[in-house]
């Protein structure tokens, strides 16, 4: 990553800074604050200083030193703030704001009022002038850049592609693969093994691709041929060209500051626009609506007697088509690398590790990986928790790390990356692994669980995220804040979610999380219950099944169990459990689901209609949340369905069974 | 919704409803609209009074059952039913009731207090009265109306 990224992502990230510093400002102009109000600003500054002193801007650190002092007195009480106050840090945050943009072209340029407002700070800064630069963690050399990714290079590539008669069978498309890789590619097709017209067999396969594709990282193209996977044979025959392909660097040296070089022109590849997201949020949904609207005339069309023009139907083909392009467009103006939320994440581990005591070892993989801002930002609490959590709990203290025989500095790993239709990201540490000796103890000591149960191991991983678990009998000044793992288990399970943990005595644990690519849209199987239409998230979902009358099998009059493939898997007839009838498990189609500790449940439906992307409504909204039910989506004919969450119903009906086993028998 | 102006303490508007064979009335600046009654999506677990949700231009709006709602029984099905669409507190719910009137004009000192208020088993859905001509219309409070927050997990 060259110093030029790196500057171009801090005078990014020093828009939002200056953006929230007058947001602050405006707050404290108001009359509208609180300490908290100080506090941004504070942070904002600093913030603005710490890359300022990494870049070597002199003037920017020198100013947002002094005006960082003046905020710190401020936050302590030490210094009111009257109008003569407010009117010194507005201007010198408009000081700050303009040194910002100046620094993108003579980091030496100061502007007029530089002198007048930092003398002006300086007054104002006197007493607590030393009280700050004690805490400063950022002195202009600490800023050591971090180990950042290695971006994949972009290069010439052929791949030769030859699907299997299987593929076609499974409804794939080559053109469809070819168009998902965008415009930069040519395809020459080999018809060389089409036999004679006597001989030929339509069901098989005979042609094979050779495509060349322009600039796109070996990512990319993979992604295209995720799903046919087994398919097709692929090959990745990648063109020599060695001047593209840079030997990866795993860290750059934390060089010092380099001498800034005078009048770099801005760089006007790096513009950006910045528009209210509200504007966004008003285009996702109106598209959403867009894609509704496409399903109802697809609907009308389907209802009518007269079988379908061919030609209304490609153009209604066409359509949605377009609407799904426009609406991955849009979903791309929020999508935002995780960069920025892991940089944050560097500095929380560095906190952490300096609180402990443990010599850590930061290493983020993926940093390039797109998530929708709006679950950046609301990622960045349940992180900041895990993280310290791994570095407090999780990695082992250094005199008990002395006596195993890994490194001395413990390692903390924050990884991001698309898997199908997910983002996934991931905590991990390389400590001792989760003590399920103690957490048992603890959770039967604090009531959670009887104290004659017995748990798997995945069970008494998932104790941790219980309310009112906590390790708290060794309270440090990081993880005594009260705050447990259920808020963080809340916190991403609000954002549709989900968040397990695996672990591995001495080896380490590794907390997941689970993310929807959006908010906005999901795909999910339109399923009927008791004569409602519900929706299934396919994310859930393992397979549907109608079986044969025999594998249904009943344990007791409230337990059935699903005969699959040789094992059992117990089934949650949904419609008595939402409260919609009483029907008993029946023979009609099943879906089966994974829940989150991996385990198979079957729901028993009534009806499996198709699988749809349908957009998200919020219930909590106008209503309030329901158990077992996620949110709500409006289908083609305008009616609204609810939108089925597996896990909450998995633990819903394991409730009901705990608390009230049904000993009359419904027939 | 409208401003408020020097007018307001001398005049305030309401629409007068009927539910259960009642007169009520309800605050005009909280009505969005008025519809005719469409078919709902049930919500499982919900109280009685919540018939379901409906799909208003996009919108999950939750319909409650006002007659239900106020102890009275549910609203039997009827060709005049209508939903009146209500916000309150950036929360916006349909409520049925049998029958819209009018909008009618009064001022501040003619809404006479709920007598019965302090009566404890007394819903508070009811802040004041309002008589007009041979009738008493009551005057509902909506908050009080929004479905209870179904946040009881665990």
């Amino acid at each position: 990553m060259s110093m030029d990224t790196l500057k171009a992502t801090f005078f990014a990230e020093c828009e939002e800074l200056v953006e929230a510093m007058t947001e602050g400002l405006s707050q404290i102009a108001t009359d509208d604050w609180d300490s908290e109000t100080v506090n941004a600003i504070f942070r904002a500054v600093h913030s603005i200083k710490g890359a300022a002193g990494a870049f070597g801007f002199e003037k920017l650190v020198e100013f947002a030193h002094k005006f960082e002092t003046v905020l710190d007195r401020i936050r302590n009480n030490e210094l009111a703030i009257d109008a003569d106050v407010l009117r010194i840090i507005t201007r010198a945050s408009d000081v700050l704001a303009e040194l910002v943009e100046l620094a993108q072209v003579d980091p030496n340029e100061t502007p007029a009022a530089y002198d007048p407002v930092l003398s002006e700070l300086a007054n104002h800064a006197d007493s607590g002038e030393t009280a700050a630069s004690s805490d400063d963690l950022f002195a202009p050399v600490a800023f050591a850049p971090l180990a950042l990714v290695i971006e994949e290079s972009v290069a010439e590539f052929t791949v030769e592609f030859e699907p299997s008669a299987a593929f076609y069978r499974n409804g794939h498309e080559p053109e469809r693969i070819f168009a998902s890789l965008g415009d930069a590619v040519q395809v020459t097709c080999d018809t060389s093994r089409i036999p004679d017209l006597a001989e030929l067999d339509p069901d098989q396969s005979y042609l094979a691709w050779s495509i060349e594709v322009h600039g796109k990282t070996r990512t990319e193209i993979e992604k295209a041929f995720e799903y046919v996977d087994g398919l097709a044979s692929i090959e990745f025959i990648e063109k020599e060209e060695p001047a593209e392909i840079e030997p990866p660097k795993a860290v750059e040296k934390p060089a010092p500051p380099p001498a800034p070089k005078a009048a770099a022109p801005r760089p006007a590849s790096t513009q950006t626009l910045r528009i209210d997201p509200e504007r966004v949020d008003r285009l996702i949904n109106t598209v959403g609506e867009l894609i509704i609207n496409q399903a109802v005339i697809a609907q009308k069309i389907a209802a009518g007697d007269r079988s379908p023009d061919t030609e209304v139907a490609s153009a209604l083909d066409d359509y949605r088509y377009l609407a799904r392009e426009i609406q991955e467009a849009v979903m791309s103006i929020r999508a935002q690398p995780v960069k920025s939320l892991f940089q944050r994440m560097a500095r929380v581990v560095r906190e952490a590790g300096e609180a402990t005591g443990k010599a850590v070892q930061f290493e983020t993989i993926g940093e390039t990986t797109e998530i929708d801002k709006t679950l950046i930002e609301r990622l960045a609490d349940p992180l900041t928790h895990m993280l310290r959590n791994a570095v407090d709990h999780g990695l082992e203290a250094p005199d008990a790390r002395a006596q195993t025989e890994k490194p001395q500095t413990g390692t903390v790993t924050l990884s991001a990356a698309h898997r199908s239709g997910h983002v996934v990201i991931e905590v991990a540490d390389d400590g001792a692994g989760l003590n399920r000796k103690r957490i048992l103890e603890k959770a039967v000591q604090k009531g959670l669980v009887p104290s004659d149960a017995v748990l798997s191991d995945s069970e008494i991983d998932n104790l941790l995220f219980m309310p009112g678990f906590s390790t708290a009998d060794q309270v440090t000044n990081l993880s005594g804040r009260g705050v447990g793992m259920d808020v963080v288990k809340t916190s991403i399970t609000s954002i549709g979610g989900r968040v397990s943990i695996s672990s591995e005595p001495s080896k380490g644990s590794v907390f997941t999380i689970l993310l929807p690519l959006t908010l906005a849209v999901l795909d999910g199987i339109v399923i009927s219950v008791a004569e409602e239409t519900m929706v299934v998230p396919i994310a859930n979902i393992m397979e549907t099944i109608r079986p044969e009358s025999d594998d249904v099998l009943e344990l007791t009059p409230s337990n059935w169990v699903l005969k699959v493939r040789g094992s059992y898997v117990p089934i949650i007839p949904l419609a008595p459990l939402l409260g919609l009838g009483r029907t008993a498990p029946n023979t009609g189609p099943f879906i089966l689901v994974e829940a989150e500790n991996a385990s198979v449940f079957a729901f028993a439906v009534n009806e499996i209609y198709d699988q749809r992307q349908i957009v998200i409504k919020s219930l909590e909204g106008n209503y309030g949340a329901i158990p077992g039910i996620s949110a709500a989506t409006i289908l083609g004919d305008g009616q609204i369905a609810l939108i089925l969450d597996p896990d909450a119903l998995i633990a819903l009906a394991a409730r009901e069974s705990a608390s009230k086993p049904r000993c009359v028998q419904e027939a | 919704m409208t401003e408020t102006t020097s007018a307001k303490e001398s005049l305030s508007e309401f629409v007068s409803l009927t539910a259960g064979g009642q007169g009520f009335c309800v605050d005009i600046h909280t009505i969005r609209e008025i519809r005719s009654w469409t078919p709902v999506t049930m919500l499982p677990f919900s109280e009685p009074a919540v018939l379901g949700v409906m799909n208003l231009r996009g919108a999950v709006i939750p319909i409650v059952d006002l007659r239900e709602r106020l102890g009275l029984g549910p609203t039997p099905e009827g060709r005049r039913n209508v939903i009146v669409i209500v916000t309150v507190s950036n929360r916006t719910m349909g409520l049925l009731v049998e029958a819209v009137s009018e909008i009618i004009s009064v001022s501040s000192d003619a809404i006479l207090p709920n007598p019965t208020q302090s009566v404890e088993t007394q819903p508070a859905h009811i802040v004041g009265l309002i008589s007009q001509e041979d009738r008493m219309l009551r005057v509902l409070d909506i908050t009080g109306l929004l479905p209870a927050d179904r946040e009881d997990a665990a």
